[in-house]
């Protein structure tokens, strides 16, 4: 399996003094690195598999909180201009909802002081807390399980893979959709794929164009509603597979009912640790009464994020 | 003698000439200014056209900017523009250089200047309807400052170059 990573890549989109502090951190941290921290006032952070690393002001690892490098607010202003290039405008969309993408897949969680009209955020300001998120793609990680997920004529039947959060689930189902695009002599044919990507965390659109590897054959609806993504997807592009993450609420249920009404695969993902548990969710009901999914992908982090525990037929 | 005469009305046709040519010189240098600012405004509003209909990322905006607008002023843009583009430098300082850098092509004042560096303590931090509503005072500011120029403009442009003529023939009448 290929690991895409990119600490050196997210480095320009931080304001410069924080850029050489972490340029100089130890090669080993780098790659282990799952999130840099900045917030404002606060000490510079890294976030690894192990747990939060403070960073010195020479780049080093740092115990007390007090040594660590005390993040300016100018620092935040001129990394968010750089994530933004200098357009917050047009991103603000994204922040109401708190997060970023960066090129390269990387998001950023965003927090700052909100502006609430008519009991609703409008918007927010001070951008002081950012959480740059290392985008990890896992090139292959379907591919132990995907010849289960095909029938005899290398057809896709639906799935829903059934994750707590933090197992790797929205890195499965890019990777399904990914292959599946692709298509495999002899084992599965090439599907066109639609991804409905709410919250742009499996494509990663930057600028119009997916920046993680999505297959040849896959459209993808940024930043659509699910339920309208589905709608729109399966009306406009004729899709072989709908593929969309995080069903929660039973309109979400509803939209993939309809999908598989219309004899569209779906690939989806759940919150939960077990088929049970998923039927008790508000949408996951419909979906047990509706039986759309054929198959059932349960994912923990037993032995890491993306643990498969089991693949059952429906 | 009579080379003498004509050189001597020559010298006097010179002084008078230039003198008149720098006094109308100085008097479009006065005209200049309201013309900048009109070009400014009209940036600006193809500024605020471009952020809230056309979503351009700033940078592009200010190329368009560059483009369209007429010189010297849209080198303000195309300066911004480049900045920019290079990285590593906020809209605020990029803004800011640029302005400094404006001094050598424009005939602003320093409160013509002063409105553009509070515009772009806001320009690309906010969201749409804020980046219209800082664009749209800097334009009523700009267009405040123009009615002023344009006054200045009436008072000073006819007097300037009748002072260039007169201020020639009375020097000729001196050294004559």
């Amino acid at each position: 399996m290929e690991k895409k990573a990119g600490f050196h890549s997210v480095l320009r989109y931080v304001a410069s003094p924080l850029r050489e502090i972490l340029a100089q951190v130890p090669e080993q941290l780098k790659a282990d690195a799952l999130e840099i921290r900045i917030r404002q006032g606060r000490p510079l952070a890294l976030v690894t598999s192990l747990g939060i690393v403070l960073i010195s002001p020479t780049g080093q690892p740092e115990a007390d909180p007090l040594k660590g490098y005390q993040v300016r607010g100018q620092d935040c202003r001129l990394t968010i201009q750089l994530m933004t290039r200098s357009s917050v405008y047009m991103v603000e969309d994204q922040l109401v909802q708190g997060f970023l993408t960066l090129p390269g897949g990387h998001r950023v969680g965003v927090a700052g002081s909100g502006y609430v009209e008519q009991g609703r955020l409008q918007a927010v300001r001070d951008l002081t807390q950012l959480n740059i998120r290392l985008a990890r793609e896992v090139l292959g990680a379907a591919a132990p399980i995907l010849p289960a997920l095909v029938d005899g004529e290398g057809r896709f039947q639906s799935t829903l893979v059934v994750s707590p959060p933090g197992c790797g689930k929205t890195t499965l189902i890019r990777d399904i959709a990914r292959q599946l695009s692709w298509g495999k002599p002899g084992s599965w044919h090439r599907h066109t794929v639609a991804i409905v990507d709410e919250r742009s965390e499996i494509a990663a659109v930057w600028q119009g164009e997916p920046q993680t590897d999505c297959g040849p054959c896959t459209d993808v609806l940024d930043g659509y509603p699910k339920a309208e993504g589905i709608a729109a997807a399966i009306r406009a592009l004729a899709p072989d597979v709908v593929v969309t993450d995080e069903l929660g609420t039973r309109a979400d249920a509803a939209a993939v009912i309809q999908a598989a009404a219309a004899g569209t695969a779906v690939l989806a993902s759940i919150h939960g640790d077990s088929w049970e548990a998923v039927q008790k969710l508000p949408g996951g009901g419909l979906l047990a009464e509706h039986s759309v999914f054929r198959r059932l992908v349960i994912l923990s982090r037993r032995r890491g994020p993306g643990t498969v525990e089991a693949v059952q037929l429906l | 003698m009579t080379g003498l005469y004509f050189l001597r009305f020559g010298l006097c046709l010179v002084i008078i000439c230039a003198s008149g040519a720098a006094g109308w010189v100085f008097s479009e240098s006065i005209k200049e200014r309201p013309r900048q600012l009109r070009s400014l405004q009209a940036a600006l509003s193809r500024l605020e056209t471009e952020i809230s209909c056309s979503m351009a990322f700033l940078p592009e905006a200010f190329e368009q900017l560059a483009r369209f607008t007429q010189p010297p002023v849209n080198r303000l843009f195309a300066d911004t523009a480049e900045l920019l583009l290079l990285g590593d430098v906020s809209i605020q300082e990029a803004w800011r250089q640029s302005i400094v850098r404006s001094r050598e092509y424009l005939v602003l004042t320093q409160d013509d200047e002063e409105i553009l560096l509070d515009l772009g303590d806001s320009l690309g931090i906010s969201h749409r309807e804020d980046q219209s509503r800082h664009l749209r005072l800097a334009q009523k500011a700009l267009s405040r400052q123009e009615a002023e120029a344009q006054r200045a403009e009436e008072q000073l442009v006819r007097l300037y170059s009748m002072l260039g003529w007169a201020a020639g023939g009375a020097l000729v009448l001196m050294l004559v």
